[in-house]
C-alpha cells in the first residue's frame, strides 16, 4: 500500500482533533465516571424496584388501590391475622424482614380485606428468624386464623421451618395477590 | 324466662344467626392451592427438600396408578381440608396439570368430587404401606412412562 492517506483516513483524523480540542481527559474521566456510578445505582431506583416486582408476580407493595393505615399498627388492613411483633416496628416494614433476619420460607397464607379498594387479598404471615423476640408493636388478630388441628392455618405456631436459626424475632404480612372468586 | 322459653329462644337465636351467616367464599383452585398448600409447598410447587415434598415434577407421576390418585387425596392436610369434595377435586387438577403437566398421562382422567369424596373417607393410617404401594404400582412394567 502507499504511504499516501485515503479520504477515509483524512476524515477520521479531522475528526479525532476536532474531538480532542474539544475535550479533555480529564472531563471524559468524570463523564465516564458518572455514567458508571449512574448505571450502578439505576437498581435501587423505584422503577428497578416495579420490575423487580413484576418479575416475581407480586404486586407492588406500595401502590396498592386506596392504601392507608400505619404498618406499625395493630389495626393495619394486613395484619388481620398475624400473631407475634410487627417488623415494622423492629427495625424492617410490613413485607421486608429487618437486617440480620431471615425471612422463613414455610408460612402459612390467609385473606386481608383492603378498606382501599374493598376487595380480598391473599396475605403471607411469614415469621423473621434469626434472633431473640422484638417485645415491639405485639399484635394479635385472628380473622380466617383456624384451631391448632388446622395446622397450615394456625398463628399461634412458631413459622421458623427452613431456616437457619428457629429463633422468631417478628413476623410480616406480605401480599402475594388479589383472591379471586 | 322459663327454661324452656330459654331454649327455644337459644334456638331461635342460634337459627336467625345461622341465618345471616355469609356462606362460604368460593376461590379459584389458584387462590385455594395459594390459601392451602403454597404456604408449605411454595407459589412454584418445589417446596423446601428435605423438610417439605415437592410437588413439580412428583406429582403429575403419582397419577398414572390408581394407588397414587387415592394416596394423594388421602393425604392428612388433603383429606382433612375444610374444602368440599368438589373444590377438593378441582385443586387437585390444578395441582397436577401446573406442576406435573410434563408427567401427565396422555389419558388422564380429571378427579371427581365422588373420587375425593371416596378417598378421603378412608383415613391413611398405614402410610408407609400406601407409598410402597404406590411405589410398586408405578414400577410395573405395564404402567407407561
Amino acid at each position: 500500500m502507499s504511504g499516501e492517506r485515503t479520504w477515509v483516513d483524512r476524515l477520521a483524523e479531522r475528526f479525532a482533533r476536532g474531538l480532542a480540542r474539544s475535550t479533555s481527559r480529564r472531563s471524559t474521566v468524570a463523564r465516564l465516571g458518572t455514567w458508571l456510578v449512574g448505571a450502578a445505582t439505576l437498581p435501587l431506583l423505584p422503577i428497578a424496584r416495579d420490575w423487580q416486582a413484576a418479575a416475581s408476580g407480586l404486586p407492588d407493595d406500595a401502590k396498592l388501590p386506596g392504601e392507608s393505615g400505619d404498618p406499625t399498627k395493630c389495626n393495619y388492613w394486613r395484619h388481620c391475622a398475624l400473631d407475634g411483633f410487627i417488623c415494622s416496628c423492629c427495625g424492617g416494614t410490613q413485607s421486608a424482614c429487618p437486617p440480620g433476619t431471615e425471612m422463613s420460607p414455610i408460612t402459612w397464607i390467609g385473606t386481608c380485606r383492603n378498606p382501599g379498594d374493598g376487595k380480598d387479598y391473599i396475605i403471607s404471615y411469614n415469621d423473621c428468624c434469626g434472633s431473640t423476640l422484638c417485645m415491639r408493636c405485639q399484635c394479635l388478630r385472628t380473622e380466617g386464623e383456624k384451631p391448632p388441628y388446622v395446622l397450615w392455618k394456625n398463628n399461634a405456631l412458631l413459622w421458623c421451618f427452613g431456616t437457619k436459626s428457629r429463633a422468631v424475632h417478628c413476623s410480616v404480612s406480605v401480599v402475594l395477590g388479589v383472591a379471586e372468586q | 324466662m322459663k327454661p324452656a322459653g330459654r331454649s327455644l329462644g337459644a334456638f331461635l337465636l342460634a337459627a336467625a344467626t345461622l341465618a345471616v351467616a355469609p356462606a362460604a367464599r368460593a376461590w379459584t383452585p389458584a387462590v385455594n392451592y395459594a390459601l392451602n398448600c403454597q404456604g408449605c409447598h411454595l407459589a412454584d410447587g418445589r417446596a423446601t427438600p428435605g423438610l417439605v415434598p415437592a410437588l413439580a415434577g412428583t406429582v403429575g407421576r403419582l397419577v398414572h396408578v390408581r394407588e397414587g390418585r387415592d394416596y394423594l387425596v388421602r393425604l392428612p392436610n388433603v383429606a382433612s381440608t375444610t374444602l368440599t369434595d368438589d373444590e377438593t377435586a378441582d385443586l387437585l387438577n390444578w395441582v397436577v396439570r401446573r406442576f406435573g403437566a410434563t408427567e401427565l398421562p396422555r389419558d388422564f382422567a380429571p378427579f371427581s368430587a365422588a373420587e375425593v369424596a371416596r378417598s378421603r373417607g378412608t383415613p391413611l393410617v398405614d402410610v408407609d404401606g400406601a407409598r410402597r404401594a404406590t411405589l410398586e404400582a408405578l414400577a410395573h412394567p405395564s404402567v407407561r412412562r
